[in-house]
């Protein structure tokens, strides 16, 4: 427990789709609520699945940190006035966004159809458009922010399959780099973060199905051995939120066991 | 802070400054952050005189800190203080390969001595630290090693090539020794400064003009945050990605570079 984060207000998208004691463990954006609010953020929790969004959240109050809850669906320009709006009314400011609301993609080049490349990069790529505007406009007011965009390894290199995927995940790398330009002149901070094969809800059968040879195949390609934990994506989301990281703008900060490094 | 309790680490070029100088290096303001968060630390230098200047001040305010000579092209400097780390506290979690020069010299006005002696120190040093620490850190499966590069090792300008080549090759032996390490769970990183305020720097402010100073802070409108504060990065701010960098919650972050430009490099 510290303080690297005390007094800042932050919105975390797609955080509220697991449960400390789901099967499928902590997603990206539950784990980076629960470092947030160690470090002493006031955090908003926010996503599509209210059922267990509202209990995440108590679940975190419960354990006595300031969070809140509220619907998001990150395509709909209308709900991303509402929240902004709603966080500019109650805190006055918005000090740091994560947009990490996602989903995955499996089929190839052939393979993916019209509406699937529509679906994935509305959430993706479209969805972190949305937020990195709207959240903008409320940091300018304030002179100061950073944005947290969930990217991906596969936003760098290619593989066999997902190429809706690899296409969203290549235009958060590249939009928070043009972001990064725009907002520096009002010290809004923009990155990417970038893992590498993890266990998280999007991919569940990563946690269930360990011996499977696709998971143990991750593995086994990964100079690190094994599946980046959710919680290691969180403190590097922790760092980019935190004045520490104060210069830091414009980049991807990469954590994937060495994947891409070889 | 403890996000470093327990450790060990050594950062070269850490001693040439101490904390009467007007500003510190980045390796003497890792070390500062390093000490913050509880490491022990051991700084290393060819300014002995300085750096052991540094060690007491350090050691005055209560911090865990030793001195030691490295000239970093040297692997008897090397294997002495890598020796003598083992022998003291049988361990060594955490390296930062800090050392290093620069000349402004274009391609044409780089001698063969420039590039020697730029190449030895940037990137023959950093493979000398890597080798001789990684096979004490193997004894104990796990261990951090963070090189420092620059924006220079990613991107041209132009001026100093030798400087270019040696980062360059900083980076990329980072990513090849971060796989041939992985097996023993040890972690290896570059981190990419862009326009930092350094002891270079503050020796340039007193060399030059002020009519020439303008004209030198006028480099900074080449960087989206730097244009807009008009200051340098504060050495401090790449001493916290170190430090980040250096503590377990990069345990998967490893063969990667931490660009910390500004935004330069985002262009």
């Amino acid at each position: 427990m510290a303080n690297r984060l005390d007094g800042k207000v932050a919105l975390i998208t797609g955080s509220g789709g697991a449960l400390f004691d789901s099967e499928s463990g902590l997603g990206f954006g539950g784990s980076s609520a629960f470092r947030f609010c160690q470090e002493g953020a006031t955090v908003i929790i926010s996503d599509i699945n209210d059922d267990i969004g509202l209990k995440f959240t108590k679940d975190l109050k419960e354990k006595g940190f300031n969070v809140y809850y509220q619907h998001l669906d990150t395509t709909s320009e209308s709900e991303w006035k509402k929240i902004i709006n709603w966080i500019e009314k109650d805190f006055g400011k918005l000090d740091i966004l994560v947009n990490n609301a996602g989903i995955a993609s499996r089929n190839n080049l052939f393979d993916a159809t019209e509406p699937e490349w529509d679906k994935v990069n509305d959430i993706n790529s479209k969805g972190c458009f949305l937020g990195t505007k709207f959240a903008g406009m409320l940091m300018k007011k304030n002179n100061s922010g950073s944005i947290i965009n969930i990217a991906s390894m596969f936003g760098i290199i290619g593989s066999k399959a997902s190429l809706p995927y690899h296409a969203s995940k290549g235009a958060v790398i590249s939009m928070s780099k043009a972001a990064a330009i725009q907002l520096a002149p009002y010290k809004i901070r923009v990155n990417s973060v970038c893992p590498g094969f993890a266990a998280t809800p999007l991919n569940p059968f990563f946690r269930t199905e360990p011996e499977s040879a696709i998971v143990v195949e991750k593995k086994a390609n990964t100079p690190l051995k094994g599946l980046v934990p959710a919680d290691q994506i969180a403190w590097g989301v922790v760092y980019l939120a935190s004045d520490e990281s104060e210069w830091v703008t414009g980049t991807e900060l990469i954590i994937d066991g060495g994947y891409t490094a070889q | 802070m403890n996000r470093l309790d327990g450790k060990i680490a050594l950062i070269t070029g850490s001693g040439a400054e101490t904390l009467k100088s007007e500003v510190l290096g980045i390796g003497g303001a890792t070390v500062i952050e390093f000490c913050k968060e509880g490491a022990t630390v051991i700084i290393s230098d060819v300014f002995d005189k300085e750096g052991q200047e540094f060690t007491s001040e350090l050691q005055s305010k209560g911090y865990d800190v030793y001195y030691k000579h490295i000239d970093v092209t040297k692997n008897v400097d090397w294997d002495n203080t890598i020796s003598w780390i083992e022998k003291t506290f049988g361990k060594l979690d955490i390296l930062v390969n800090n050392a290093g020069i620069s000349m402004p010299i274009n391609l044409f006005t780089t001698t063969e001595a420039d590039w020697d002696k730029t190449n030895d120190v940037n990137s023959k040093g950093c493979f000398l630290g890597m080798k001789t620490a990684s096979a004490l850190m193997q004894k104990n499966n796990s261990g951090s090693i963070i090189n420092i590069s620059s924006m220079y090792g990613l991107v041209g300008s132009p001026y100093s090539i030798a400087y270019h080549a040696s980062k360059g090759a900083v980076r990329l032996m980072s990513k090849a020794a971060a796989v041939q390490l992985a097996p023993y769970k040890i972690r290896v990183n570059s981190v990419c400064p862009g326009m930092v305020m350094s002891p270079m720097q503050v020796r340039k402010k007193a060399d030059i003009s002020s009519e020439k100073w303008e004209e030198f802070v006028g480099f900074l409108d080449a960087s989206p945050l730097n244009s807009v504060t008009k200051t340098w990065i504060p050495t401090s701010q790449i001493g916290l990605g170190i430090v980040y960098l250096a503590s377990d919650e990069a345990q998967w972050v490893t063969g990667t570079d931490l660009v910390i430009d500004g935004g330069q490099t985002a262009q």
